[in-house]
């Protein structure tokens, strides 16, 4: 095969999967059924979550009431289409992730000062994951005009068509499917504040 | 060969089918999205209640979904607390979901538990007595949960802070709003 025939087939392909990897999402009414699933979390007491993709926003809920909400700037998938239903949170990961301070009992002291350490908001991670069931991750990052952050999601766009693809094989074979879901968030402070929120076991739907 | 599956990968996205629909729907989901909508809205909570934002250090007093009064607390510090010679741990979180109000106090006096002797270095108390303390919860509590309130504090310059043992510290005169505004039984949402 020729290099141009060659290249031509990678660009091809990078095409297709540019327009693949990069859903489009735009307003559209709310899905039915996501509708009828998060009717079947809002009967019991609780707080859960809901990602429409479709509506480019994420809340968290309660009884059919939103608590909080944070709107997706862009969001693109990859992977199995996620079926739109509820998915337990497992485990949410990231690189440094806030660790908790533990105290030194110390007779008769004061109060001791906020700065040396309380697991607050500020300290929450601004890039992350969270692992659902079912093999659905969610990837949370900012914008951000930050030029060393900016430059974390430049790589973060490598890994994704540059790890992915690798993944799909692999999973394809082992018959492991999975879903890849990334969306930006519109701050740093939005992003901190929805790792705060979502925490292990908790409830979201997920669909489009 | 590493082009090559990077390639295949690409190729299996790029024409993966993109259907999303649920498998085995039930029979709701063929009625109208507005009758869906309308029995979600049906459900949520009326009357006064309490949202908790332990983020953003904020209580919420809600009145059919409306913000009625908005207040700055301390949440719980997420600190950990071992007790020497490693047999009980505490982790001070503010608990997270949805609970009621159990019971409205006035002039509450706050039984210290171990963990507030341990974490001055103090062993605790065999003397009742000796629990005692009438002064930090301020002049107004109400309880929720397993054993944690809403009550007033000592420490007035540390609210918007996450610094407390899981209970919600508030100020003086918020707490007083909020506790003649909020019946017992209201639910209380943390998150």
């Amino acid at each position: 095969m020729g290099q141009k025939t060659r290249a031509i087939i990678i660009a091809v392909l990078l095409g297709f999967g540019g327009a693949a990897s990069s859903a489009e999402v735009g307003p559209a009414a709310r899905n039915p059924v996501m509708v009828e699933q998060e009717i079947s979390l809002a009967k019991s007491a609780g707080i859960y979550a809901v990602l429409d993709l479709g509506l480019k926003s994420l809340e968290l809920k309660t009884r059919g009431m939103t608590l909080k909400r944070w709107e997706v700037v862009r969001s693109r998938s990859w992977g199995r289409a996620v079926e739109p239903r509820v998915y337990k949170i497992l485990k949410r990961s990231t690189l440094f992730p806030p660790k908790r301070t533990n105290i030194t009992p110390t007779p008769g002291e004061e109060p001791k000062d906020v700065e040396l350490g309380v697991l607050e908001l500020s300290k929450m991670p601004t890039h992350f994951s969270i692992n659902f069931e079912e093999g659905v991750r969610l990837k949370v990052r900012p914008k951000t005009k930050n030029v060393f952050k900016w430059l974390r999601n430049v790589g973060a766009a490598i890994v994704w068509y540059g790890f992915l693809p690798y993944k799909t094989v692999w999973r394809s074979v082992s018959k492991k499917p999975f879903t890849e879901i990334e969306i930006v968030a519109k701050s740093e402070q939005d992003a901190r504040a929805i790792y705060w929120s979502f925490y292990e076991n908790l409830n979201a739907v997920i669909g489009k | 060969m590493a082009a090559g599956l990077w390639l295949a990968g690409l190729g299996i996205e790029a024409f993966r089918p993109r259907s999303e629909g649920a498998k085995g729907r039930s029979k709701d989901a063929v009625q109208k999205p507005e009758a869906l909508e309308a029995r979600l809205k049906r459900m949520a909570p009326k009357g006064i209640f309490i949202v908790i934002d332990t983020g953003e250090n904020r209580l919420r007093v809600m009145s059919d979904g409306k913000v009625e009064r908005e207040v700055v607390v301390s949440c719980g510090s997420g600190d950990i607390l071992d007790e020497p010679g490693g047999r009980r741990r505490w982790q001070f979180d503010t608990p997270r979901g949805e609970f009621e109000v159990t019971s409205k106090l006035v002039n509450p006096t706050w039984i210290k538990p171990d963990w507030a002797f341990i974490e001055e270095g103090e062993k605790p108390p065999k003397d009742f007595n000796s629990r005692v303390d009438n002064d930090s919860l301020g002049d107004y509590a109400l309880g929720f949960g397993d054993g944690f309130f809403i009550h007033g504090t000592l420490y007035t310059r540390l609210l918007g802070r996450n610094v407390t043992h899981g209970c919600v510290r508030v100020g003086d005169k918020d707490l007083e709003e909020v506790f003649r505004r909020v019946p017992m039984g209201a639910r209380i949402f943390i998150f």
